[in-house]
């Protein structure tokens, strides 16, 4: 329990880390994550890697909607997007994975920029139908243009390599994930401390006044998007890499609602609840997979997806019922009430 | 402190990492594990759930006639909803919790795409009687063998149907098809047809999965007189097609390809769901002038309840046909079970008999495609069935 | 000419549907501020649901109709009462995420009970219809006409002259200021939806009937959205006028482009009318005061 902890200096106030037991803590986190694939079967690992790569697209989609209040259904798009270009530049061009990972961002970013520009205009409701119209167009626009993009045969991608280093098993492919994710989080961490991030928080509770105390309203929100999109193509490009099949159908707008859900899950404008947030909602269904499996005999029982699709709905709907702020919320009412007690919070 | 314990840790974990692997995956001195991965949910689950329903049928059967060489055979079901990621993740699952041996259901074609590069590498057998695709085969898998004609070959055997015993060679031909991969295949069979009789192509119209409204290309297709429609739609999209087509009072003859051979097809279409063509490679379930057909409806009934009974349709043929592909290889390698064997052994048949199920099928070494001579099909109304009305049509 | 005609009306039959659908989400906005994703959703539900009753008994037409009628408007309750009431008082966006998780809920439940087969609805006026002139109309798309301009002018009547009515626009436009004046907003949020879901729950019966029913009907129910952006999020009668128009802009540009824009050229609309004039053809623009 920390008690008169002030910061008495801007320094301290921007650090990333302000005490050494949360130093502690993230230190035993990174062990954990680096020793996990160790004690984890292979199927565990590939599933881990599938919720760490959401989690990349999360911190950014966390960044448009959580620390700059622009509400956006395009994730489905710009993973297309990054995916797409991975799988187009490996596949068809042989080109290795340190240069599709960031071509993938650029291009996913390229695309974030015109999604952006309806943002200048727009607010709330229906800036996040422009954003779902425009995923939706994408994703048409990657079917229409077959000679480029196979149109819907989909791509098989070549396996993932390093430097020489094959990363094709589920537990190499993890470090790389891991090191993705880690510098994702350390990229959206500095920016929320930076000075663009406190003009992004700006904008999000007053964009108008923001504009008026100097903040460049339109420039930052165009960089929002960019950024955002950018996490987006680069976790497009895992999933490439992570499934080996690049098909438009996997960027349904349903995955778009599933991001947004795992922010408000999570908790809006917490990076480490968009990490906690993608946990939850993706390890939910293999969590209900298990318990299903548990129960079923080698005949699935019919309803089994829709069930684990009822409680995915269900699920989201008493979050927002009942805990708006999230897991993160939920979080910080546990710690205050521990810190408190026996006194009331 | 710290370096003790992680150094015996990283031990554990390596101690555990390094366990023997058993002889053959999936076979233990009385047990056979294979797996089959199928839509089970969702709107495909048409075609999955009958396609499984059949793998049951076989499993109970074998294993009541005493297993294959004294081994029961276990099939491990994994839904993968028809989404390719979902597929191979149910593989990998197969492969890694339960040990499968080899593979009877590989879902659709995108799906089964995204699965070939880990069949390839574990070299896991592997039938594919569900969803024809020339990249399956095209450069040739080691283990993955593929049973039945591309719907490109299935629709061009239809045209010549329809030209030479139906004798529709003057007429107008249109084509409406989906824009994937599956539409893409059958308009290759379309313009086969065209080009071999030489035949009036008056349009071709291409439409979005999912399309549930027809009406503008009915339309465009009337306004170019067409009197013959090939159809590129999956289930619904047939009937939907054949509704509006009578809606305009269009005087047309339909062919589609074995996804036309459905019951709900035909019953979607109310009034206009009589008379029309479907290019198939299994017979109908009411041919009972085929053995092979008679053999699965009796042990259907056997093994399954009325309503599991009514889920049955032409992909449980297929279905039963391909195993009868696998039992045949299993049971040849004897005690001495490997993948190795039965890849050998599937790969040796020569005019393999299924019972009339499939025309007499011929793999060979590189080859890794049976096409299967095509049926055609009438749909009947009034008695809610299909009964064949063509020889077997070769394919090319 | 022929041509034209014949792809004009076919966008008239749909685009009809699209109004229909297309009202009930801007009532809902209208009344309280939350887009309804759930709206074709609930519209596949009642129209499911009246396969059902249609199997169970064998109804006239209209028959079938009237027993959709008195079944959305149980079901707009309810769904309002438990979702979006314990709502009241969070933003806005939480509600249309709610929305949203209620449509995945209503698929799931949808495909549980009725399977995932595709299934034609048994009514008596399946393949009847009347031919004018050189196009051919089914009856069901009649009826859809006819349902529209009644709706239309029952909402009309409904919004300028019933005391309820009048309570609506007023929660609508000022909604604290409707609570002083003493009116029930919880009421007219009941009302809203409960309305909604009866337009819904009679064009999801008519889709059911002239297209069958599957489980991803609730993508017509996406489809109708730009008739709703087209006309302003808030405007009943702009969402029916669009309707048609987009329904009309469908077929024709499918018929004279192609290329599949039918699907896709909705979602442009979509994209143009937010971006040159967010609030539409017919919808008030909201000031925002800092």
């Amino acid at each position: 329990m920390r008690t008169g902890v002030f910061q008495e200096s801007y320094g301290e106030l921007i650090a990333l880390v302000r005490h050494p037991t949360q130093a502690r803590w993230t230190v035993a986190l990174v062990v954990a994550a680096l020793v996990a694939p160790l004690l984890l079967s292979n199927h565990l690992t590939a599933l881990v890697n599938g919720i760490l790569i959401v989690a990349v697209g999360a911190v950014g989609l966390n960044l448009l909607i959580g620390t700059t209040g622009l509400i956006s259904f395009g994730q489905a798009g710009f993973l297309a997007v990054g995916a797409y270009t991975t799988a187009i530049l490996a596949a068809d061009y042989g080109m290795p994975l340190w240069l599709c990972l960031p071509a993938a961002g650029l291009a996913a970013a390229t695309f974030g920029l015109l999604v952006g520009i309806p943002s200048l205009r727009l607010k709330g409701l229906y800036l996040a139908i422009t954003t779902l119209a425009f995923s939706i167009i994408i994703t048409h626009l990657i079917l229409t243009a077959e000679d480029f993009t196979h149109g819907s045969s989909g791509i098989s991608t070549p396996k993932p390599a390093l430097f020489g280093l094959e990363l094709g098993s589920d537990r190499a492919f993890y470090y790389l994930v891991l090191a993705v994710l880690t510098l994702a989080v350390l990229g959206s961490a500095n920016l929320k401390r930076s000075r663009i991030g406190r003009a992004l928080l700006a904008i999000r509770e007053q964009d108008i006044a923001a504009r008026a105390m100097g903040v460049p309203v339109a420039r930052y929100k165009l960089y929002a998007f960019v950024v955002s999109s950018f996490y987006a193509g680069v976790a497009g490009a895992l999933m490439a890499y992570n499934i080996r099949f690049v098909n438009v159908d996997s960027f349904s707008m349903i995955i778009s609602i599933e991001a947004v859900s795992i922010i408000i899950v999570g908790g809006l404008g917490s990076t480490a609840g968009a990490v906690i947030g993608s946990f939850l909602i993706i390890g939910l269904a293999e969590l209900l997979n298990l318990a299903f499996g548990a129960m079923g005999g080698t005949v699935a029982t019919g309803s089994v997806l829709e069930l684990k699709s009822l409680i995915y709905g269900l699920t989201i709907v008493l979050f927002l019922r009942f805990e708006p702020d999230g897991l993160m919320g939920i979080y910080r009412e546990l710690k205050n009430r521990w810190i408190n007690w026996p006194f009331r919070y | 402190m710290r370096h003790h314990f992680k150094a015996a840790l990283a031990a554990a974990a390596l101690a555990t990492a390094g366990s023997p692997a058993l002889a053959e995956p999936g076979v233990t001195d009385d047990k056979i594990v294979l797996g089959a991965v199928d839509p089970l949910t969702g709107p495909p689950s048409l075609l999955g759930k009958a396609h499984q329903l059949a793998l049951i049928v076989w499993q109970r059967d074998v294993n009541d006639r005493g297993g294959i060489n004294g081994r029961q055979v276990e099939i491990v079901f994994e839904d993968d909803g028809y989404v390719p990621a979902r597929s191979l993740q149910a593989l990998k699952k197969m492969v890694d919790v339960n040990d499968i041996f080899g593979l009877i259901g590989t879902s659709g074609s995108a799906q089964l795409a995204a699965m070939m590069p880990l069949i390839a590498e574990e070299g896991i057998p592997a039938i594919n009687d569900m969803a024809v695709n020339t990249h399956h085969f095209n450069p040739p898998q080691k283990s993955l063998f593929v049973v039945g004609p591309t719907y490109c070959q299935e629709i061009a055997a239809g045209m010549k149907y329809l030209v030479e015993t139906v004798g529709l060679k003057d007429k107008k031909y249109g084509i409406v098809f989906q824009d994937d991969e599956f539409g893409d295949d059958i308009r290759c069979g379309y313009l086969k047809g065209i080009e071999q009789h030489g035949l009036d192509n008056a349009i071709e119209l291409k439409f979005k999965r999912g399309q549930k409204d027809f009406s503008a290309e009915i339309i465009k297709a009337r306004a170019a007189g067409v009197e013959v429609l090939v159809s590129g739609g999956v289930v619904a999209e047939h009937s939907t097609l054949l509704k509006e087509a009578a809606r305009n009072r269009m005087q047309i003859t339909f062919l589609g390809a074995h996804s036309a051979h459905l019951l709900p097809v035909q019953a979607l279409a109310e009034g206009a769901g009589d008379g029309y063509y479907a290019a198939d490679y299994v017979p109908a379930l009411t041919s009972t002038e085929v053995p092979g057909v008679v053999r699965f409806m009796e042990l259907a009934k056997k093994y399954l309840t009325e309503p599991e009974m009514k889920s049955l349709n032409r992909y449980s043929l297929a279905g039963f046909a391909g195993t009868l592909v696998f039992e045949h290889a299993l049971r040849e390698c004897g005690v001495d079970l490997t993948r190795a064997c039965v890849i050998e052994k599937i790969e040796s048949l020569e005019n393999f008999e299924t019972d009339g199920l499939f025309s007499p099928l011929t793999f060979g070494s590189g080859v890794r495609h049976a096409a299967s001579d095509v049926l055609i099909l009438r749909s009947n109304a009034a008695d809610r069935s299909f009964s064949i009305v063509s020889d077997r049509i070769p394919v090319e | 000419m022929d041509y034209f005609i014949l792809l004009a009306v076919s966008g008239l039959a749909i685009g009809v549907i699209y109004g229909l659908i297309g009202m009930g989400y801007a009532l809902i906005f209208k009344a309280t501020s939350v887009v309804n994703f759930a709206h074709g959703e609930v519209m596949m539900l009642i129209s499911y649901m009246a396969f059902s009753i249609a199997s169970s008994w064998a109804l006239p037409f209209w028959g079938l109709l009237g027993a959709s009628v008195v079944l959305s408007a149980v079901v707009g309750l309810v769904i309002e009462r438990l979702f979006i009431r314990p709502m009241l008082g969070q933003e806005v966006f939480s509600t249309v995420m709610v929305t949203m998780g209620l449509a995945v809920m209503i698929r799931a439940v949808v495909v549980m009970i009725w399977g995932a087969d595709p299934l034609v609805m048994p009514t008596d006026i399946a393949d009847s219809g009347v031919e004018i002139g050189m196009v051919f109309l089914y009856t069901s798309q009649l009826y859809a006409l006819g349902l529209l301009a009644v709706a239309v002018l029952g909402m009309w009547t409904f919004l300028r002259y019933s005391r309820l009515g009048i309570a609506m626009r007023a929660t609508a436009a000022r909604e604290t200021t409707a609570l002083l004046m003493g009116i029930a907003v919880t009421r007219v949020y009941a009302l809203a939806w409960a309305i909604a879901a009866v337009i819904a729950g009679l064009s999801g019966v008519l889709l059911g009937t002239i297209y069958g029913l599957s489980p991803d009907m609730w993508a017509q129910g996406l489809r109708a959205f730009p008739a709703v952006i087209l006309g302003g999020l808030d405007s009943v009668f702009g969402a029916a006028l669009s309707g048609i128009l987009i329904g009309l802009l469908e077929n024709l540009s499918e018929g004279y482009i192609g290329r599949g824009l039918k699907e896709i050229s909705g979602f442009i609309v979509i994209l143009i009318v937010l971006m040159i004039r967010p609030y539409g053809l017919f919808g008030t623009p909201r000031i925002e005061r800092v």
